[in-house]
C-alpha cells in the first residue's frame, strides 16, 4: 500500500485531493510536528476569535481532530532524532531555505521511505520529494 | 446462509472451526473481527466488501471534516497565514 504524508495545511484545504487519496487506497501518514502545528493554529484562532459561533466551530475542530486521525487510520510518526540529524536538518534549512519543522519532517520521511507529500506549502517543491496538491 | 456461531477458545488461543475435511483456511482480519473460509474466492469477496465499506466510511468521515473546516471559514487558509499564526503563538510563549 502506497504511503503519503499529510502536511498541516492539508487538514484545512484541498478536500477533493484528500478524498481522492482515500478513494485510491493510500495509507495516510502524518507526524507529531504536524499534530502540534494543527492544534497550535486552532488554539491561537480560538484565543483570538471574538465571534462566539465561529469560536465554537474552532473548538469543535480541535476536539474532533484526534478521532479524525483514528477514524481515517492515519499513522502518526514520532520524531526521535540524534544530534547528527539536527546537524543535517540545519544544513537542509540553509541549502533549501525551509524552516526547521519542514527539515525535520523531510529527514523523517527519508528514514521512513515515504516519497510523496500532500501539502500546499511551496517550500516542499525545493526538496527531493513528490508534492501532491 | 450466514449467522453467528459461538465457540470456546482454549488457553493457547485455539478455536475449533465449524468446517469438516478442511486442512487449511484463509482468514480476513479487520480490527477485532476475523472471518475464515477454506475457499479463496469467498474470502476475497468478503475482503472486497469490507474494504469497500471501510473506504466509504472513511470518505464520509473526511467529507464531514472538510464540511466543518469550511463552516469555520478555514478551507482556503494559506500556508503563510498558518506560519504567521504559529510564529505569533510561539513568540507569545517565549516572551
Amino acid at each position: 500500500m502506497k504511503r503519503i504524508f499529510i502536511d498541516t495545511n492539508a487538514f484545512f484545504r484541498g478536500r477533493e485531493r484528500f478524498l481522492k487519496l482515500i478513494e485510491d487506497g493510500y495509507r495516510l501518514v502524518t507526524c507529531t510536528i504536524v499534530v502540534y502545528e494543527f492544534l497550535k493554529v486552532i488554539d491561537e484562532l480560538i484565543a483570538e476569535e471574538k465571534d462566539p459561533r465561529r469560536r465554537k466551530l474552532y473548538i469543535k475542530l480541535k476536539n474532533r481532530f484526534p478521532s479524525l486521525l483514528e477514524d481515517l487510520d492515519i499513522e502518526i510518526l514520532s520524531h526521535r532524532i540524534s544530534a547528527q540529524e539536527i546537524r543535517e536538518a540545519l544544513m537542509i534549512m540553509e541549502e533549501k531555505s525551509v524552516d526547521i519543522g519542514d527539515a525535520l519532517i523531510y529527514l523523517l520521511l527519508k528514514r521512513e521511505k515515504i516519497r510523496e507529500i500532500l501539502t500546499y506549502d511551496d517550500d516542499w517543491k525545493r526538496l527531493n520529494i513528490e508534492v501532491t496538491q | 446462509m450466514s449467522g453467528i456461531i459461538r465457540r470456546k477458545v482454549d488457553s493457547k488461543g485455539r478455536v475449533v472451526l465449524p468446517f469438516k475435511d478442511v486442512r487449511e483456511v484463509l482468514i480476513v482480519k479487520s480490527g477485532d473481527v476475523i472471518i475464515a473460509s477454506p475457499k479463496r474466492s469467498e474470502i476475497e469477496r468478503i475482503l472486497r466488501i469490507i474494504e469497500e465499506y471501510n473506504k466509504r466510511e472513511k470518505l464520509k468521515i473526511a467529507e464531514d471534516w472538510f464540511r466543518l473546516v469550511e463552516e469555520a471559514g478555514l478551507s482556503e487558509i494559506e500556508e503563510s497565514k498558518i506560519q504567521e499564526i504559529l510564529k505569533k503563538g510561539m513568540l507569545r510563549e517565549v516572551v
